[in-house]
């Protein structure tokens, strides 16, 4: 059925090569032109005790960044790195679509998604969860291009820990152990994105409400795209 | 004449593929222990198919790689590569120290992957590896990051008491000489008990007691763990 169907594709791409040249600069495959891009994007928690808060993986305008080292995290980032809520990240201008886990990815689970890019439209993705025992730590990617990777093929990246810049880390306000989620003050830390000098923990930090469990290194997650149709 | 000339280069051409696939299979391997104070016990190193590895990130370690993550022993995932008509190298014999440089060859036979394990000491079930990198046909050097994983077998308690088995909990010891005593434990949970990314040491300065017998200010660690450097031949 599949074989059947890539062939049918393939005549109907002959039938229609000079109305498809033009719109498949994205890729260099165009025999299934007529048939949307479909991805299966897979997220594994390898950290020991870090639960990822319900990721968001987002499509968007190319060269669209959700965030940037060294510059200032956005609001909608913010509400992410801070209390879990991909909502606002996940409905900024630009964002073309988006899928949100119903449920957070617990330490050696992983979460996949089926990822339909249209015809025309934007291939540019992001991916973004916060690591729930941090006060503003984050995890994921942002603006990575699929458009060249071919049928069948998959890509792995291994992704590390950014620290928002929006809360001092004093592992009290972390919502994974019911502590304070967002919070629009800034004070107490550098106002830009970095990545993450990790947890200390209650043997290190007085008043820390993190466990040995919590501490985590790079990366974090493991993410796996592959090119399915 | 032409054509004749042609199968000629044809067949030198065809005799420089094979060798170049005969000697492709030879890797030089270097690796080096880029951490202040963690010592490796044996490295092995395995060439194989894809099917098998030593370790998978994100699944349930074997007994095999528990009995190597928790006391170094090497002998069960030998013998299941050994199995599966793969390759093995021991690249050490002994327990080796952090800035030490370890070397050796390995003829990786038809086999196209390789992976790397060792413990890493003072640790309960962490260990330095490379799961199943595809070795490159084309000749070259190529140097590869290691990470620290931790095997999710056994709680970190960081307690040095000599145990090194399978069910039994505690570190075997540091070799580096700086093991602390009579540690009340630094972890009392296990949060994830498949292959995972290891949180690191926590550590303690107190050395005949506190919650750790390993040394805050001694046996820490930040990814990567070791620089692995293969020469394709």
């Amino acid at each position: 059925m599949k074989n059947i169907n890539r062939q049918h594709g393939k005549y109907l791409a002959l039938l229609a090569l000079t109305a498809t040249l033009a719109a498949c600069h994205h890729n260099n495959d165009n025999s299934d032109n007529a048939k949307p891009f479909i991805y299966e994007v897979t997220l594994l928690n390898i950290t020991q005790g870090q639960i990822f808060s319900p990721p968001a993986l987002m499509t968007h305008a190319a060269k669209m960044k959700l965030w940037q080292a060294g510059e200032t995290a956005s609001l909608a980032l913010e509400k992410l790195a801070e209390g879990g809520d991909a909502s606002e990240l996940s409905a900024l201008s630009g964002i073309h679509q988006s899928q949100i886990s119903g449920t957070p990815v617990t330490p050696g689970d992983s979460i996949s998604w089926t990822l339909e890019i249209k015809k025309g439209a934007p291939f540019s993705v992001s991916l973004a969860t916060m690591l729930i025992n941090t006060n503003d730590g984050f995890t994921g990617f942002t603006d990575m291009d699929l458009s060249s990777l071919a049928l069948g093929d998959s890509y792995q990246k291994m992704l590390a820990v950014y620290d928002a810049g929006t809360e001092m880390n004093n592992e009290v306000a972390v919502p994974g152990l019911g502590g304070e989620g967002f919070n629009a003050s800034r004070i107490g830390d550098v106002n830009r994105v970095y990545v993450h000098a990790g947890v200390l923990t209650t043997h290190e930090l007085s008043g820390s409400n993190l466990l040995p469990e919590h501490k985590f290194d790079n990366p974090a997650g493991k993410l796996t795209i592959k090119r399915m149709q | 004449m032409k054509i004749k000339q042609t199968l000629q280069s044809i067949s030198v051409l065809s005799s420089l593929l094979i060798t170049a696939q005969v000697n492709a299979a030879e890797l030089d391997i270097k690796l080096l222990n880029l951490t202040h104070s963690i010592s490796f016990t044996p490295v092995l190193v395995a060439a194989h198919e894809q099917q098998i590895s030593l370790f998978h990130l994100g699944e349930t370690a074997t007994t095999a790689l528990q009995k190597m993550a928790e006391g170094g022993d090497t002998s069960d995932l030998k013998t299941a590569v050994s199995a599966a008509s793969g390759v093995n190298l021991e690249l050490t014999s002994v327990p080796t120290l952090a800035g030490v440089t370890s070397t050796g060859m390995i003829d990786t036979g038809a086999n196209m992957y390789l992976s790397l394990t060792a413990m890493l000491l003072p640790t309960n079930d962490g260990f330095v590896g490379l799961d199943s990198w595809k070795i490159p046909t084309e000749a070259g050097t190529y140097t590869i990051m290691l990470n620290a994983y931790d095997a999710g077998t056994e709680v970190n308690d960081e307690i040095i008491n000599g145990g090194g088995t399978p069910g039994v909990p505690g570190i075997p010891a540091d070799p580096s000489g700086n093991a602390g005593t009579g540690a009340t434990g630094a972890s009392n949970n296990e949060a994830n008990d498949s292959v995972h990314i290891h949180p690191g040491n926590v550590g303690d300065t107190d050395a005949i007691g506190g919650i750790s017998d390993v040394n805050s200010t001694i046996h820490r660690w930040l990814n990567p763990v070791a620089q692995l450097v293969v020469t394709v031949k």
